[in-house]
This record gives C-alpha cells, structure tokens and sequence, in this order.
C-alpha cells in the first residue's frame, strides 16, 4: 500500500506524461495484484496450517509432536500408522472404517431415494395441502435438531434398535434432512414444464415421468446430494454415540473418541495417525469433486 | 455431468468395497452359529491397566478357543458417563468392571446379571470371604464379585522430596501436620524447574471427606440412603483446608492439573505427594515412569486414631443383557480366580480377594506387589483400620462425581467460594440420591 | 393457485376434452393420490421422526423420566430448577458467547475474503475450494483433536505467545481463554459462507460501480452504499444459518473437553450440558425441557430477523 502512495505523491515529469501516466497506473496496478496476492497466500498458508501439521505430526515419533511447532519432522516414522491400523480394543481400524463407509454410502443412497421421490412430489404435482407441507418442512430446515433427540431415543430403544444402524439410517431413508428436499424441489422446478407436459400427453403417469424423465435430467443435484450426504455421515458424532454400544460397530469417529479417552500417557502419533486416516476420504472426496462441492454451497447455500 | 457420472460411480465402488470389506470382517467377530462368540469387556483405569488385562485376555482367548473378547476403557468419569448412556438403553456390556459407588444404581434397576446361577459352576466362589462375598449381592442376587480390596493411602515420590530437602511427615501425622508439610514443599519447590508443589486441595476429593466423616465419629449415610452429615459438616471440612489457599495459594493448580490431562500433578513429577487407593500404585509408577513411589496411610483425626477401611476395590459384574452369560461368567471365573490371570494382574485390582489367586501370588522382593501387601498388612497390625465401609446408597456415585468434578473444578478455578460449593451439593443431593 | 393454470393447458392439449364434468374430480383424485404416494417418504418422516417427538419432547419437558425409573409429572418442575441451575445458565452464557462473538467474526471475514477474491480472473477456483475445505472438515473429531493438541501447553499458539511474552501455559486449561479457542475453530470455517458471498458478489453489476466511480464515490461509500445493500439477502442467509449453526455445536467441544465442558464449564455448550444431563444422568425429562426451551429461543431469534430483515434487506425488482 504505501508504495503506491508514494508513486501517487512523486511529480509527474514533463514529458511524454500520457504514456508515462498509463504505464505508471499499469504498474501500481501490478503492484497491488502482488500484494493482493501476497497476502492471500498468507491467509492460505494460515488456513492450512493445522492440516499441514495433522499430516505431518502423524509421521513423528510420539515424544516429538507436543512441542514441536515446525512443520518438518527430524524423524519420521510409520509406527503411528502401523498402530492406528491396528484399531483399538481387539476391533481392527478397517472394521471401523467399512462401518463408517456403510453408514456414509447408506446415508447417500437414502437420502437419492427418498428426497427425489419426495421433492417430485412438491415440483411437480398437484394436490391439496402442498403448499402447508412445503412450508412445514422449511421449518424443519430451521429447527435446532436437538429438541429431536430426546424422544427418537426413547421411541427407537423401545422398539429395540439402539446398538444397530437403524436409527441412524431410517431418518436419510424418510427424507428427513429437509435440506436435500429443498434442493431438490428448486432443481425440478427449474427444468422445462414442457418435458412432463409432452409426456403426459402421451399418456405416461407420474412414475414414469418421474424415472424416465426426471432422474436422469437429475443427475447433477443427486450428485451434489449424494456427496453431502456422505460427507455429513462420515463425519457425524453425536448420533452414532448416542444409540451405539458395542465397539465393532462404532464408526470412525467413535474410534478417535477411544484413542482420546483411552491414553493415560497420550500416545498423540496414533492419534495423529487415526486422524489423518479418518480425514483422508472425506479430503479425497473433496479434491474429486471440489467443483461440484463448491458449486452446491455456492448455488444452494449448503452448509459445510 | 461427467462429474455426477464419477460420483455415481465413486458410490457405487465404495458401496461395494465396503460390503466386501464387512463381509470378510464379519466372519470372525460377530456369528454365534458356528460356535464363536463374542464378549464385550470394558473397565476403567489406565494404560498400564490395560495392558495387564489384555494380556490375560490373549491367554484367556488361547485356553477357550471360540471366544473372542472385544475390550474398550476409559478413565473413571468417561466410563461411568458411558455406562451410563449404556444403561439408558439397557444395553451393558457382557462383562464390565463394577463399583460398590454404582452397584445399587445399576442392580435395582435390573440391569445387572444374577451370577448365582453359575456358582459352583463355571463360577467358582467359595474361594472369596463371605463378608467380602456379601458385597456384591442386592436384593438376594449375586449381581457382581470383588477382585480384591484396598485402602486409602498417601504416595509420596522420594526423589522428588530429596531433591527439595524436604522430609515426609511420620506415620502417626495429623491434618494440621499435613497442611504444615505441603506448604514447606510447595515453598521449597517454588525454584525447581518445573515447579513443584506439594499436592492438590484435599479437601475436594469425595472420598478424603468421607474419611474425615468417619473420624469423627459420623456414619456418612445410613442403610436407608440418607445423609448423617450436614451443611455444616461439609463446610468446615472444605474450611479446614484454609491456611493451603490464604494468604498464599499452595495447592497444585487447577489450570496446570486440567493442562496435564490426563496425567496428574504427582504423575508428571510436579507434586510430591497425592492421597489415593493403593492399588493404584501401579499406574502411579507407571505414568511417572519410576519405580519409587511409597505409601503412607492417611492421617490421623482428633482422637489421634485413623479409623481406616478396607473396601472391595472393584467388582466384575455381568450386563442383565448378555446373550452369552455362560462364557461371560468364565471370563469373570477367570479373573478373579485363575493363578496365571492373578500372576499377570498382581495387585492392581487390589489385593486379591480369591484366596486361589492370592497364594498363587508370587510376590517379588521390593516389587510394587509386595510394597501394597505390606502396606496393608501394616495398616492392619497397627490397628489402624477400625472402620466399616461406609454405606453406599443408590445415587452415591452421581454425588460423588457432582463433588469431586463439577464443583471441586468451579472451587479451583476460584469461581465459587465454600458456602456456594455446600449449597449446590446439597442443591443436587436431593435430586441425585435415592432413598429407600 | 397456480394449480388450474398449469393443468388446464394439458387437458385441452390432450384432445377433446370429453365429458369434462366427470373427469375432472376423478382426474383430481387421482392427482392427489400420486401427490400422496410420492410424498409418503417425507410425509412418514415427519410425523415419525419430526413432529412425533417434537410433541412427545413437550409432554417429557414436565416429567422427570429417566430412561429406567420412568418418570411422572411434574409440571414445571423442570423449568424451575434450569433456571436455578448454575450450570444451565453457564452453558447459556457460553453459547450466547459464542454466537454472538462468533458469528459475526466469522462473516465479516467471510466477507472480506470473498471481496478480495471476486474479480480476480487468476487462481480464484483454488483459492476458493483452499478456504472451503476447512468448513468440510472443522466438525469432524479429527480437527477438534488437532485442534487440542494446536492450542495445548507448549502447542504452537503458544509458542506464538510465547514469542510475543504475552500468553504461556496453554490455552486448553485456561477458562478465559477456552472461548477464544472455540471462536478461532468457527472462524477457521469461514468458507462456506464466503463461498455463498462469491456468489452474491458475481451477481453485482459491475456497470453500478463504474457508474459510483464516475460520481466520484470512494471505495467505503461504494462498500455502503452498493455492496452491502446489493448483498443483504445473501447476507441475511448467511446470518440466519450461521446463528442456527453455532447453537448446534456439538462434537469438537466434546473432544476438546474430554466430554466434560470444562475448564471451569468455559466449554459447556449447551447442546453438550443436554447430553450430559439426558444420557450421562439419565434425566431425560430435564433435557427435554433444555430442548424446548432452545427450540424457542432459537424460534424467537429468527422470528427477530424475518421481522426485521425488510428494513435492511433489499430486495433487487419488485414485488418480492
């Protein structure tokens, strides 16, 4: 900044001042491009920081992670990572990793399923109350999910489904994230009127339309859908600590609570580790897709 | 759309991959039909707890092929809030450590196992004094065994005392030479890197008031679960601890303690000394990676005696729940009564309480094994434990943990004074315990 | 309605309408039964899993069930004691704190950011999916784990203070500067908001600011006078979501708190004082008052900026 301040205040020379003039304000312009750059390279580097060092910290040797604040390890080691994937308590790292793949692929399947069908509903048919159902699920999409907790827990341990997936999945598979219908039912109403009006002409009912029109043209928000759905699963913890008791069927995120819990004399390489490990599909995720990630938050306010 | 053709596919892979990847892990850790079972075992304690019971645990898993034992722990808070989330689902492990604070909690409420169906059986008994038997059994059932019993003592860390200059106190000390002796180490330590004070507040610790209770002459509860301590009792006991904070703040503090998660302040090497159960000398040694850790009794009330206890240090309970009862009782059987589980577990569970387990015991001159069993036997032909276990009313664990973690952590940040810690107990004392 | 217009093209479009008067409440019928059929996901949902327990979390906030005992009752009994519960009103404070001072921290830089970043042809996807990916990851255990360890006696914010002689001993065990910690961990998601800014930002006519550059505007009356009202409806989204977001905070409190919300309840947030309360305790019916009582408050918090959005929020055309 003060560089071009100074260029601003020093006196124009005599001449050839147009030229001078435009190559000057070229150059501040230069100039605070760099900075411009500059400093957001700075903000990257600050942002990416505890990500750099998770990475890094998990190829130390336990003694040298706290305390050690610079990025590149004297010594590197595999032993946190032969460790992590030993698992925990008997139960190896890959049984906890498939649980969390076969609640995060479930989540995405049901979520495709049942918002699709549900958002149609909304687009594209109509019927008396649709208009009061569209506006209580907006509500849903405001309601703190806590005040739920309470009496699913109580409703799903009579019928007897604590310690199983059930109660995790029955929600993504009955379109209760409103969020997905939302986004669904703004995608369909987007798509030409035309398309189900022709078809109906021909006769075709609302399941065909609906599969043989709309899925396909929906793919793009089922991807978008899908991947969420995903990620949010993968990374969800109050649920699965909630209504799972035994260890072999604890997700990911149970496992880091273990490691936490379990180390009287912190063995921070593992955890280091286990961390990277859980992070890393939900990063590789992200780099597939990070397009269509941004995309979705950007045209549909997802939240991360 | 290539993009939403590549997550389509993505999910399908990994839909698949994971199917794969369950259905080969399932074979060995779920299915009971062909013979296999698995049993869930979860304890508290620490790192060198574990390791000890792991270890039995392979030889347990080698001498009954068929059974797989899956183990989770935790250190004693987090557990008991994870039973407790267990136990809102009736959904206990097979086999669990058990405390005499929550036996009534989770026995009354059917959640626990009758063993008497297997004594004599796969459960062997009659090895265990009957009194120390009595312990585990409510309402006529025999819902959870001892492993052993222990006492309250002081660890003291010579090295760390030497280093200082200053002595440990004598055996027939008193509260008030107590209090003398952490301020000489706490001054003494102020110039040793790092820092060195004598322990915590004493007066935060459930169990240290108890002792006080007792010494006084008060039953702190009576069979019927309620209170034979009041206010007031609570009160002087937390004030009687004031020449540690004022005019100068001697005590370990809390800051530096929640820091040192999940050490403490003696098992870091920062306070000479610390009042717990003396089974616990293990995991003191271990954390503090030294073998010189030593035990002294608690000191002595007005009348000059200590009026000591000896308490069933933990049980081994069976969840109500169990579809495997039989081989869960094995494991317990196991436990408490095998001489090669007992050689691998020492005195860690307290000194044993199965009479096959305790003469299999090989103890080793100068071990940490023989320092407990001495101590105990010393504590016994000094007369010094006179006292009965004070009762443990449904609720005593839930009041125990408001004391010693949600107010004694408000007390040491200074965020409450005495009268607001008394009245919040017994604020919460009233909707916690239950009585009968 | 919209209804009549957009199925009266298609009868008549299908041939002649033959014997309209019949086939027209058969036609409706048969309408509302595929409306029904289709929406019987979201419909069994709601009343199973929304509505359902909503109501069943309303009797149980005046009863003290417990998840074995049961429970009976109580009447107000519940809401009497939360409010002489000192640590019911220090998990109060604590989330206030945070979304309060949180929450506007975070969008501002949110918004700042995302101005520095519009316009630029260069690097902007990469910059932009680089800030994002913290707001993918930030709930997750693993961060809140990193997170601890960062913020720990001898971690590198530490150090950080160490160097500047201002803060030593760690920030974990320090009740003063638990919050600051947590707000740190919020404002290092400020991607997903910024990421909806870029949006609002693109959607500015850039013919509004050369026209400001002509009348001699300078950049903060351009800021105030076309920015932020151009963007106030991107701004009021964000403000709503985020606000809602924050009084949800659940699993990095837990892990950095041992699941205990201390030191000192600085880190008892509401939400984790409620499982402490219904599944560590066991009272259930004390937790279910907990979340009616959030269900209100959070209620009135928006109703407050749907209420007062059409005094700052602008909406581009009419008729909005």
């Amino acid at each position: 900044m003060s560089a071009t301040i100074l260029t601003d205040d020093r006196p124009a020379p005599a001449p050839g001042r147009g030229t001078e003039l435009r190559r000057r304000a070229k150059r501040r312009r230069a100039g605070k491009t760099l900075l411009l750059h500059l400093g957001i390279i700075a903000l990257a580097v600050v942002m990416l920081y505890p990500g750099v060092w998770m990475l890094l910290s998990s190829f130390r040797p336990t003694n040298q992670i706290i305390g050690q604040t610079g990025l590149i390890p004297d010594e590197t080691t595999l032993d946190n990572f032969r460790t992590a994937f030993e698992g925990i308590g008997g139960v190896s790292f890959w049984t906890f990793f498939s649980n969390s793949m076969i609640l995060a692929v479930g989540s995405a399947i049901g979520v495709c399923v049942s918002c699709s069908v549900s958002a149609y509903a909304f687009a594209r048919i109509d019927f008396p109350g649709r208009n009061l159902f569209f506006s209580l699920m907006i509500g849903t999409l405001l309601l703190p999910f806590h005040v739920l907790i309470i009496p699913q827990f109580i409703m799903f341990n009579e019928i007897g489904w604590t310690d199983s997936y059930l109660p995790l999945l029955i929600g993504k598979f009955l379109a209760a994230e409103a969020f997905f219908v939302f986004l669904m039912v703004q995608f369909m109403r987007n798509l030409p009127r035309e398309l189900d009006e022709s078809a109906r002409i021909d006769g075709a009912g609302h399941i065909r339309i609906f599969t043989a029109i709309m899925l396909p043209l929906m793919r793009p928000v089922l991807a978008t859908a899908s991947i969420f759905a995903f990620i949010w699963s993968w990374n969800d913890f109050l649920a699965p600590l909630i209504y799972l008791r035994t260890p072999d069927k604890y997700p990911l995120p149970l496992m880091l609570r273990q490691y936490t819990d379990q180390t009287s004399v912190s063995d921070y390489g593992a955890q280091m580790a286990a961390a990277v490990l859980a992070l890393a599909p939900v990063l590789l995720f992200f780099i597939l897709f990070q397009r269509y990630i941004v995309e979705g938050v950007a045209t549909q306010g997802l939240k991360g | 759309m290539s993009i939403s053709k590549a997550a389509t596919r993505g999910l399908a892979l990994a839909l698949v991959g994971s199917l794969a990847l369950t259905a080969c892990g399932s074979g060995d850790d779920s299915g009971d039909g062909d013979g296999n079972v698995t049993l869930n075992f979860t304890w508290w304690g620490g790192d060198e707890r574990a390791e000890r019971y792991e270890e039995a645990i392979d030889l347990f898993e080698q001498e009954n092929p068929g059974i797989t034992v899956q183990t989770s722990f935790a250190e004693f808070q987090d557990y008991w809030t994870q039973r407790s989330t267990d136990a809102t689902s009736g959904e206990l492990p097979d086999v669990m450590q058990m405390d005499l604070s929550r036996l009534l909690e989770y026995a009354n409420a059917g959640l626990l196992y009758d063993m008497n169906e297997f004594t004599g059986n796969q459960l062997d008994v009659s090895t265990i004094d009957e009194a120390l038997l009595a312990s585990g059994e409510v309402n006529e059932q025999l819902v959870a065994l001892p492993t052993g019993t222990n006492t309250l003592a002081l660890f003291y860390n010579p090295d760390l005392l030497a280093e200082i200059g200053v002595e440990i106190p004598d055996w027939d000390y008193t509260w008030e030479e107590y209090q003398e002796f952490m301020i000489e180490v706490t001054e003494a330590g102020a110039s040793h890197e790092p820092r060195v004070y004598g322990a915590g507040d004493y007066t935060m610790t459930w169990w240290f008031f108890l002792q006080h209770l007792v010494q006084q002459g008060i039953e702190p509860f009576s069979e019927n679960g309620e209170m034979n301590f009041t206010e007031d009792d609570m009160r002087e006991w937390i004030e009687s601890a004031a020449p540690l904070r004022e005019p100068e703040d001697v005590t370990f503090p809390a800051s530096r303690a929640e820091q040192l998660l999940p050490k403490n302040g003696f098992t870091s090497g920062e306070a000479a000394v610390e009042f717990h159960w003396d089974n616990f000398l293990h995991s003191y040694s271990h954390d503090l990676n030294s073998e010189n850790v030593q035990l002294m009794p608690m000191p002595s009330g007005p009348d000059g005696e200590k009026h000591m206890f000896f308490k069933p240090t933990m049980q081994l309970a069976m969840g109500g729940n169990s579809a495997h009862p039989e081989e869960a009782a094995q494991l317990i059987d196991f436990l408490v009564n095998s001489p090669e589980a007992g050689a691998i577990i020492g005195t860690d569970l307290g000194v044993p309480a199965s009479q096959t387990r305790l003469d299999a015991l090989e103890v080793e001159e100068g071990s940490l094994d023989q320092r407990i069993m001495e101590y105990e036997q010393r504590v016994r032909d000094e007369g010094h434990a006179t006292a009965q276990v004070p009762a443990h009313p449904e609720g005593f664990g839930a009041v125990e943990t408001e004391y010693v973690e949600v107010l004694a952590q408000e007390f040491g940040y200074r965020q409450i004074d005495a009268d607001q810690f008394v009245e919040r107990w017994f604020s919460e004392a009233a909707n916690l315990l239950v009585t009968s | 309605m919209t209804v009549t217009h957009e199925a009266s093209p298609v009868r008549r479009a299908g041939g002649p309408a033959r014997r309209p008067q019949t086939k027209r409440p058969s036609r409706r019928a048969a309408e509302t039964r595929a409306g029904y059929a289709f929406l019987a996901p979201w419909l069994l949902g709601f009343i199973a899993l929304t509505a359902g327990p909503m109501i069943a979390s309303a009797y149980l906030a005046f009863t003290d069930y417990h998840p074995i005992r049961g429970g009976e009752w109580i009447g107000t009994e519940n809401f009497t004691r939360l409010f002489d519960d000192p640590r019911f009103l220090d998990s109060v404070q604590v989330t206030v704190t945070y979304a309060i001072v949180g929450t506007p921290i975070k969008l501002a830089a949110a918004l700042g950011v995302a101005m520095l970043l519009n316009n630029r042809k260069r690097g902007k996807g990469t910059y932009r999916s680089l800030f994002y990916a913290p707001s993918l990851i930030g709930a997750s255990v693993s961060i809140a784990i990193v997170w601890k360890a960062m913020f720990n006696d001898q971690g590198i914010i530490d150090d950080i203070g160490d160097y500047f002689g201002t803060w030593s001993g760690g920030w974990v065990g320090d009740p003063g500067r638990t919050m600051p910690m947590m707000i740190l961990l919020a404002v290092w998601q400020f991607g997903a908001p910024m990421v909806i800014f870029l949006a609002g930002l693109k959607q500015i006519p850039n013919e509004l600011y050369e026209a400001a550059q002509v009348d001699g505007a300078g950049p903060v009356r351009r800021f105030t006078k076309i920015t932020l009202p151009m963007l106030s409806p991107v701004l009021f989204f964000n403000l709503v979501l985020e606000t809602i977001n924050s009084f949800q905070v659940f699993a990095s409190a837990f892990i950095i708190s041992g699941g205990r919300g201390g030191p000192a309840n600085s880190t008892l947030f509401y939400t984790l004082y409620l499982y402490q309360r219904g599944f560590g305790q066991g009272q259930l019916g004390y937790a279910a008052a907990m979340a009616w009582l959030l269900v209100i408050v959070v209620g009135i918090i928006t109703l407050i900026f749907f209420r007062t959005s059409r005094y700052w929020v602008h909406y581009s055309g009419e008729g909005r």
